[in-house]
């Protein structure tokens, strides 16, 4: 995992959250913000559909490859290693054997939480 | 891989780790295992609940497949597994699990024995009636609605909960670097707690323990001590002790039998059986003859038959220590806004009648806006009435019925239009709002009657009653308040039961020194940290050379790293390799099976990652003016006075400082007339006076015992005098050894190489340890792999120093020699 790092052969794929129908054109938001703004922009505020996927598998083949396969089209992550003490201490706090520092992480960074699934 | 160009972003891994790990923590934390302080569920009860509720599938509605109930929840509500879903129904139905059920079930919904439930396409259900408690009023704007995970529904984010759930059911649920874990309660006292607090918002926990007696369990049994249940509600955590319900059955011809009723909440009855019968099969429990489960339908029935003469009280001691009793550790954590936090019981009720009060404020507003509007459809009839040849005139002569309704509103001036009314003066003074002239235009002809005319004026009233009363509850926080313990002191009376977990006084904490036999014991722990012991008389001596017997079974990975002799009563010194010292009574370790693993040491002592109990003294034997002697790998030596460990911490305290990357090897107690033998895993051996290393502190290092050749280690050390009469008895890697007499060790000085004590050429390996032997004693050899062999020493041949040894014990394949203890020959075969 780590050679896979260093040489930059880790993406992380961001398929769209949700898919906005309108008269025939489909639209993609990342975020809830950029839902609201497509169906204010594209839609006159009506949209006939919006469909918030919550996994891959709930994407056709050819939905797959429009937003996440396709190189044209996708969006990407490029995970990287730039500093490997601080990613290898990232990694004990979080997966590591000891439960406190883990703790005290969240602590301090629960109001980080982005996308909080509830 | 081609480069994408576009639409890539960098990101560092450990930012992409922290942004999704925390993101996944907190939608754990806040969204899933937590429970809600008001309504006392996490999502998905709410979920299932609601569903049910959307079904229709209430109390008196007929059972409904769990299928259903289970494919709405997640097709509407919940985005997750069916079985997880089913697994949150069944539990809500099971009796042994809720101590009041929200589900009522219509099937196999599983057993106390861990049985599990049918499949949901077999099971049916439908909610108990005190689930509607806590949906009654949804409808009636009590509480915020959030859209569903698709956008297409709405479902509440929290129940109204008539009752205080969270401390009725309790909830359990380990989420991301915290848990819950929240016991049951009876109703009745739930109920009286929180009126009184609502009276007293000030008052104490002791007050409100006047009310709470502690929790009660499902499954009935008892709670030992009320510390843990004060500590629990005064701080929010609390270590519990349960307690089984049985029966000492004593019978004239001698043989007792023990029945158990009630169990421990939580306990899978079938296991508690299996482990009794495994100790009793072990020898752990003696003078048991039978044990029986007669469980059925009608409750919990386990029956241990005692053999003629057995001691019943020791057999119920064993039986409480090790299966009748069990820990309920309280963490009352539960979400806050959203936010979780650990609670005193004060608080938990504070939140709930918070939440009520909201709920009841939100339900009288929404009802007193209804009142208000059927209170103006009224006051219309009630004119209509009155006026009723006027309006039965403009109707008949009006164009259409939008014409009539805009001169009953008054919009328009029926004079200035072509019709011809009677009562002009009357019809256009109307002046009905727009919902009043409608239902005017809606009524049937025959309301115009003088009785029922008297009927709405009856009802006009009755409104007008209901709209002072809401005003009242609603300008007044008292009257509200009072409102909810109405609620409250109904629903009581209607579901209130007695209590069914007893709790007892705890009669100070039981020693079962009395009880446990005074015997030598062997230790057995491994690199992992697994430990037991057994009791040395198990072992029957062997002739040397042979493989043992099984006496561990490591996990895979895992090895023995230690076997040590104690006495069942010994209250020992456990030194590890880090230089860290713990104490430890002998009994607290698990007695267990040759063939058993042995429980994680972690209960009894709080060792850190890596770190191994290495030598083990017995502080029975210790005289103020003896000392420590502790030697590391690395071949330091440093003797400290035994009063320094007078004082040792549950936590551990030092013993010796070491440097970095060397560990403690040996340690014995010494009087500090003697000499000391120190031995190299090399087969080097230097003998010196105990004088040449002077006392010091636990922090210090010590001095230089043996200058060791390059790649040479420490092995072990033993303590003479000059004339004991004691042989050396090493024993190396490979299962080799010999014995030589003490005394043809020449005392050298310190810090020197010392001289060859045994050969270490392939067939004997590196030297494992060296031990100081009497004639007539045993000694215990344990392998890596678990194989141990008792040997009399007697078998070992004396032989000259600087020879090769014979075969002790064969070890086979790659397992080799992990530790040897010395067993007095004489006590006990």
């Amino acid at each position: 995992m780590k050679a896979l790092l260093e040489r930059g052969h880790v993406y992380a794929t961001r398929p769209p959250l949700y898919r906005i129908r309108y008269r025939g054109e489909t639209y993609d938001a990342m975020t809830d913000e950029e839902r609201d703004r497509i169906i204010a922009e594209k839609c006159n505020g009506k949209p006939d559909q919006v469909q918030r996927f919550k996994g891959l598998g709930e994407m056709n083949p050819t939905q797959l490859w429009e937003t996440t396969m396709n190189p044209e089209t996708r969006h990407l992550k490029q995970i990287t290693v730039e500093d490997a003490a601080a990613a290898d201490r990232m990694f004990s706090v979080l997966m590591g054997d000891a439960v406190e520092p883990r703790k005290e992480f969240i602590k301090e960074h629960a109001p980080e939480a982005e996308w909080v699934d509830i | 891989m081609e480069a994408p160009a576009a639409n890539v972003e960098h990101v560092r891994v450990e930012d992409e780790m922290e942004q999704s790990y925390i993101d996944y923590a907190m939608s754990v934390i806040a969204g899933r295992a937590l429970p809600d302080v008001r309504d006392g569920l996490k999502p998905v009860h709410r979920r299932v609940l609601y569903a049910m509720h959307e079904m229709g599938i209430t109390s008196g509605a007929s059972h409904r497949k769990c299928s259903s109930i289970v494919g709405e929840t997640m097709g509407d509500y919940h985005p997750h597994g069916d079985q997880p879903i089913y697994n949150t129904l069944v539990r809500m139905a099971q009796e042994f699990s809720l101590r009041y059920p929200l589900v009522d079930g219509q099937g196999n919904f599983g057993s106390m024995d861990g049985d599990p439930p049918a499949a949901m396409r077999y099971t049916e259900a439908r909610m108990a009636p005190i689930a509607e408690e806590l949906l009654s009023d949804i409808e009636r704007d009590t509480v915020d609605f959030q859209s569903n995970y698709d956008d297409r529904l709405t479902e509440p984010e929290v129940l109204p909960a008539k009752l205080p759930n969270l401390l009725l059911n309790g909830s359990s649920g380990i989420a991301v670097g915290m848990s819950t874990n929240i016991p049951p309660h009876n109703l009745r006292e739930v109920v009286d707690a929180t009126t009184h607090r609502i009276d007293n918002p000030d008052c104490d926990v002791e007050e409100l323990m006047e009310h709470i007696k502690g929790p009660d369990f499902p499954t009935g049994a008892s709670i030992v001590g009320k510390d843990a249940i004060y500590s629990a509600y005064a701080t929010g955590r609390g270590r519990i002790r349960m307690r089984a319900e049985y029966e000492v059955e004593r019978s004239e011809s001698g043989a007792d039998r023990i029945v158990v009723r009630e169990l421990p909440y939580q306990e899978n009855k079938a296991r508690v059986v299996e482990r009794i019968a495994e100790d009793v099969n072990e020898g752990v429990i003696e003078g048991v003859s039978d044990l029986r489960d007669e469980s059925d339908r009608e409750g919990v029935r386990i029956v241990i038959d005692l053999k003629r003469g057995a001691n019943a009280d020791v057999v119920e001691n064993q039986l409480l220590e090790h299966h009748l009793e069990s820990t309920f550790g309280v963490i009352n954590l539960a979400l806050v806004d959203g936010q979780p936090r650990v609670l005193t019981l004060a608080e938990t009720l504070d939140h709930y009648v918070e939440h009520r009060k909201e709920v009841v404020r939100r339900r009288s507003k929404h009802d007193l806006d209804e009142a208000k509007d059927r209170a103006h459809i009224l006051e219309g009839r009630l004119e209509a009435v009155d006026k009723a040849e006027a309006i039965v005139n403009l109707v008949t002569e009006s164009a259409d019925r939008e014409q009539a309704q805009e001169v009953l509103e008054g919009n328009v001036d029926p004079r200035t239009l072509d019709v011809d009314l009677d009562y002009p003066e009357v019809q256009s003074s109307f002046d009905f709002s727009e919902e009043q002239a409608e239902h005017i235009l809606r009524m049937q002809i025959g309301s115009l009657t003088s009785m029922e005319a008297g009927e709405i004026e009856e009802e006009y009233e009755e409104i007008q009653a209901e709209i002072e009363y809401l005003e009242s509850v609603l300008a007044s926080e008292e009257k509200l308040l009072g409102v909810i313990k109405d609620e409250l002191r109904e629903l009581r009376e209607k579901y209130g039961d007695d209590r069914r977990t007893a709790i007892l006084e705890d009669e100070g904490e039981v020693t079962h020194e009395d009880l446990i036999p005074e015997e030598d014991n062997l230790v057995v722990i491994t690199e992992q940290d697994y430990i037991k012991r057994m009791p040395a008389a198990e072992f029957d001596p062997q002739r040397r050379g042979g493989k043992g017997i099984i006496g561990s079974d490591p996990k895979e990975g895992d090895r023995v790293s230690k076997v040590f002799r104690a006495n069942s009563h010994d209250y020992l010194c456990c030194f590890t390799n880090q230089g860290q010292v713990y104490r430890l009574k002998t009994y607290e370790i698990p007695e267990m099976s040759r063939t058993a693993r042995g429980k994680s040491a972690i209960n009894l002592i709080d060792l850190d990652d890596g770190e191994e109990i290495t030598a083990v003294v017995n502080t029975d034997e210790f005289d103020e003016d003896e000392c420590i002697t502790m030697v590391t790998r690395r071949g330091y030596v440093k003797r400290t006075c035994v009063t320094e460990f007078d004082n040792i911490l549950s936590t551990g305290i030092i013993a010796a400082k070491l440097d970095e990357g060397d560990e403690l090897v040996d340690v014995e107690v010494t009087d500090g007339t003697g000499d000391l033998v120190i031995a190299t895993e090399g087969g080097m051996t230097i003998r010196f006076d105990e004088d040449e290393v002077r006392e010091m502190g636990r922090s210090a290092r010590g001095v230089r015992g043996i200058d060791l050749e390059a790649g040479d280690a420490v092995a072990g050390m033993v303590s003479t005098d000059d004339d004991d009469g004691r042989a050396l008895l090493t024993v190396t890697k490979n299962g080799y050894g010999k014995r030589t007499p003490l005394s043809e060790y020449r005392p050298q000085s310190r810090y020197g190489k010392g001289l060859v004590d045994i050969k270490t050429d392939d067939r004997n390996g590196r030297v494992t340890t060296v031990k100081a032997v009497e004639e007539n004693d045993h000694i215990v050899v344990m392998s890596e792999a678990g194989q141990i062999m008792r040997c009399p020493v007697a078998e070992i041949s004396t032989v000259g120093r600087n020879t090769k040894g014979v075969i002790v014990m064969e070890v086979e394949g790659d397992d080799r020699v992990a530790s040897v203890t010395v067993v007095p020959g004489d006590a006990s075969k």
